[in-house]
């Protein structure tokens, strides 16, 4: 790709993330945007692109404008309420960088903030997602199921089809926490064994309460632009290589059905085979790079067997290897893929929808060489994953050094 | 958002209601595809297999295998804390559609999945009566 066909993130900013009472998932939103325009050293004047991602605590159909009056920033040529929840930030990128490329936006914003945490109680995120719809109300809320059980099904399905162990599982949640004592904003700084997965409450077989993300208040924002204006401004600038999207369906039952695949490719998509593959697949052919040239990875984290899939759909390793894949530090800083070196959602923060945009400001910093003590030694290639429903909203994006 | 008392239910819409009024006759009905024969659910307009609009509802036997299974332990809501922990499954009928329901009538740890099972029926209000699944012989 030509420098005048790149695009380059050149401001990041996020809250202080964990518990956050009083504060509005508004003001979040416009904290990160001010630390984002901070970090770029760009005038907010120059913002003519704006997406969003809603709020669970605080959301309406005209979120976008809504977060565009608080900004104070008038005219865009594109704004939008991205509503593919998690995996709403490589798709964000994205658009930015299409925007940028086409000439309609100079310098496009990614926001999202919410208080998850303070805004319903202790213990009643998860309760809210399933009421607002987020899995079916008709078809599967009345079982007693919820989020943690969906991904649950998919962790125990990977092991009866590869024999997947909940070491393996654990060992991901181990890493994430090590990389999050490195890290002062991490809301769980404390390190865990694999021991202390294994022996916290089971929440819903065979994931634990440490398989599980966190529940937080905090939010995010970048700022895209094209490279030339971004080697005018005060970070180095890390430039978008590839992006990628892949997006399946509702209930579970259908991605377990293989619902509306043509015969003979039944087995294309399954409950633990995911259409995170197409996004990795664009990612990675746009970028031109293969799996093996990321030297840092920051994988939605939204439960251990969330990462472990990733980590086989992307190809870092085989379907059903996923197991030893994360075993022996592979995935630690130090190992030969350092994962999540901010904490991911397990360890840093989890906001709900917000959270992988954390997982992208950590791309960008480790590219920029800011991550302190967990920086990965000449990190040149990040790849940065986003994730939603089950397993069933992906977008990857792939980001370089410059 | 103001979290719900109340238990969670079905709130049947109008592609919905047959599959529901079937099932507080305790009895599973299913869309089926009159031109390619494949089976639809949950309810819809559209064949998924082939486009076709011709649905028509017809009785399952209610046989089928445990695709996946999980044990909740913390379930999602009050109402269901006296249930707990209970399993909640894939269930891939006999017909060949899939559907989420629990498995009852067994302790939760002898759930395996290709287990053959059952439907049956819990009223669990005037209107409406969940679909759930038991052991059954191979």
């Amino acid at each position: 790709m030509s420098d005048s066909d790149s695009a380059a993130i050149v401001g990041v900013g996020e809250t202080a993330v964990g518990k956050l009472p009083g504060v509005t998932a508004l003001q979040l939103h416009v904290e990160a945007a001010k630390r984002a325009l901070d970090d770029a050293g760009i005038p907010k004047s120059e913002i003519d692109g704006l997406l969003t991602c809603g709020s669970m605590s605080d959301d309406n159909i005209r979120h976008h404008i809504v977060i565009a009056e608080h900004l104070g920033i008038f005219a865009k040529s594109l704004c939008d309420t991205l509503r593919t929840g998690g995996s709403s930030f490589g798709y964000g990128v994205q658009l930015a960088q299409d925007a940028i490329r086409a000439g309609r936006c100079r310098a496009v914003m990614i926001v999202s903030a919410d208080n998850l945490l303070t805004g319903f109680g202790e213990g009643k995120g998860v309760t809210a997602y399933a009421q607002a719809g987020a899995h079916s109300v008709e078809f599967e809320y009345p079982f007693g199921a919820h989020i943690p059980a969906f991904y649950a099904l998919v962790a125990q399905r990977h092991m009866y089809e590869y024999g997947t162990r909940p070491e393996q599982l654990a060992s991901i949640a181990v890493a994430c926490r090590k990389h999050a004592a490195l890290n002062p904003a991490a809301q769980k700084r404390t390190p865990i064994t694999v021991s202390d997965v294994l022996a916290s409450r089971m929440i819903s077989s065979p994931l634990r309460l440490l398989d599980c993300s966190l529940i937080s208040d905090g939010g995010g924002a970048v700022i895209v632009t094209s490279l030339d204006r971004a080697r005018d401004l005060k970070q180095r600038p890390v430039r978008v290589l590839g992006t990628g999207q892949g997006h399946s369906y509702y209930h579970m039952a259908h991605l377990a059905g293989g619902v509306g695949l043509p015969a003979g490719q039944k087995d294309r998509f399954t409950l633990t085979s995911t259409v995170g593959r197409l996004a990795g697949e664009q990612a990675f052919r746009e970028a031109a790079v293969t799996p093996d040239d990321i030297d840092v990875a920051e994988i939605y984290d939204s439960f251990t067997i969330t990462a472990l899939v990733q980590f086989e759909d992307l190809g870092f390793c085989k379907k059903g290897e996923g197991g030893s894949f994360v075993e022996g530090g592979r995935i630690e800083l130090g190992g030969a893929l350092p994962t999540n070196t901010h904490g991911g959602l397990l360890s840093f923060a989890h906001p709900g929808m917000p959270g992988g945009i954390f997982h992208l400001i950590e791309g960008v910093r480790q590219l920029r060489g800011q991550c302190g003590p967990r920086q990965v030694e000449n990190a040149e290639v990040a790849l940065v994953t986003s994730v939603s429903a089950v397993l069933s909203n992906h977008s990857v994006a792939i980001l370089g050094r410059e | 958002m103001h979290i719900a008392n109340a238990r969670p239910l079905p709130d049947p819409t109008p592609i919905s209601q047959p599959y529901w009024d079937a099932c507080r006759h305790h009895q599973l009905e299913l869309q089926r595809c009159a031109d390619c024969g494949s089976f639809r659910f949950p309810p819809g307009y559209m064949c998924p297999s082939c486009a076709s609009m011709a649905l028509r509802w017809q009785r399952v036997s209610g046989r089928g295998r445990v695709h996946a299974y999980t044990v909740v332990h913390r379930p999602p809501h009050p109402a269901f804390a006296k249930d707990a922990p209970y399993v909640v499954a894939l269930i891939e009928l006999a017909e060949g559609a899939v559907l989420m329901s629990n498995v009852v009538g067994c302790p939760a740890e002898q759930v395996r999945v290709g287990m053959p099972v059952q439907v049956t029926f819990d009223d669990v209000s005037a209107d409406i009566a969940l679909p759930k699944f038991e052991p059954a012989a191979e």
